[in-house]
């Protein structure tokens, strides 16, 4: 036998006329089973994975440039402030002075007047707004609520709207502040005011 | 994307079954000597071949990464199941049928196959079943061509032995020297 001899002997075996057709059976059922069952392997895993954590981090960015809708309000309020005539009528009173003092809050600083103090419902809540004169330029803007101001601790806290630079403290349990400076005042006097006003 | 890529390697998977299962078949025939065993293993090899179809990188080469799976899946089963022992009582009634070589030939050569190693055995089913050339046989098994042609001499010589030891030694009298001529055309 040669080598010619040899290879046809080698294929001599018959094939089964069936094994075609089962072969295509069984890797059909095989693309049913993989339908139904998804493989999650360890690359798709990492790319949902870091897709979410990329969401997340983007929501993150969102919610915190995002300006809460309070602050847009205070901000409607002092807009509308300042087109109102009757801005005498909202004077420091010994009212607006006791009522602050029984909720353990200190008069501004004598060289910073109170050009405005009144009560506003910023959504639904009321607030005290009192408008304050910087000693030399600029104003400040205070909106105190007992309680909070319905943003979330992981939203935006400070930032800035209309030129005028925002923030929101909580000198203490149950108190909350929203601190709106105008972007000429001097920021270390306004630490200075809400130093000695809730801190004091 | 992934759609059209998934249709695409579903419709060449489909052709690699039409054109390939002849080749797989009787490769694992004459590794096992069993057909059941055989049509098995085939149907093991196409099923790893889907799951793995992404890692081949040269569709033109899926004949060769076929018979890799499968000689991978035949050793692994004979290692664990030691079916290997159990087929050749059945060899004698497979190689019968519409075959034009006598049964008993046949016989004898899977004998003198299972006589040999693993390693020359391969080489002599990639040679002389699959038509491979050294090179192809070199790539597909990552020895020198060199170790190739070696063990295919070594092989050749360990079957005419057993030919002439079996007393038929017109049946099995393989060429010794390859024309050149012929090795070329592979």
């Amino acid at each position: 036998m040669n080598d010619k001899q040899l290879e046809r002997s080698l294929k001599q075996p018959e094939v089964p006329v069936s094994l075609e057709k089962k072969l295509r059976n069984n890797w059909h059922t095989q693309l049913k089973e993989q339908a139904g069952q998804r493989t999650v392997t360890p690359r798709m895993l990492m790319g949902v994975s870091t897709s979410v954590l990329l969401a997340l981090l983007t929501l993150f960015l969102v919610v915190q440039q995002t300006t809460p809708a309070i602050v847009t309000l205070a901000m409607q309020d002092i807009a509308s402030d300042a087109e109102r005539n009757d801005q005498a009528r909202y004077l420091f009173d010994d009212a607006m002075r006791v009522q602050l003092q029984s909720r353990n809050i200190q008069p501004p600083l004598p060289g910073m007047k109170v050009k405005m103090a009144k009560y506003c419902t910023l959504n639904k809540t009321k607030t005290t707004h009192l408008r304050i004169a910087g000693a030399i330029r600029g104003e400040v803007n205070l909106f105190i609520r007992d309680g909070g101001f319905d943003i979330p601790t992981w939203g935006a806290q400070q930032g800035e709207i209309n030129s005028m630079q925002w923030q929101v403290i909580h000198p203490r349990e149950g108190l909350s502040v929203l601190v709106m400076r105008s972007a000429d005042m001097n920021p270390q006097n306004v630490a200075a005011l809400i130093q000695e006003m809730f801190y004091a | 994307m992934k759609l059209f890529r998934k249709a695409a390697s579903r419709a060449q998977f489909d052709e690699w079954i039409s054109t390939h299962h002849t080749a797989l078949y009787r490769h694992a025939l004459w590794m096992t000597g069993n057909r059941d065993v055989a049509a098995e293993m085939v149907q093991e090899a196409f099923y790893q071949a889907w799951v793995a179809m992404d890692s081949l990188k040269e569709s033109d080469k899926a004949l060769p990464w076929l018979l890799t799976i499968l000689r991978r899946a035949i050793y692994r089963e004979q290692r664990y199941q030691y079916r290997h022992t159990e087929t050749m009582n059945h060899l004698s009634e497979l190689v019968t049928g519409k075959t034009d070589d006598e049964p008993q030939r046949l016989l004898l050569i899977y004998r003198a196959l299972e006589n040999l190693s693993a390693n020359h055995r391969d080489v002599v089913l990639l040679h002389y079943l699959q038509g491979f050339s050294y090179e192809e046989i070199s790539e597909q098994l990552q020895v020198p061509k060199g170790t190739v042609m070696s063990r295919l001499s070594r092989a050749r010589q360990v079957l005419a032995e057993l030919a002439i030891a079996a007393g038929d030694g017109n049946v099995v009298q393989l060429d010794n020297v390859r024309s050149e001529k012929h090795t070329d055309e592979r």
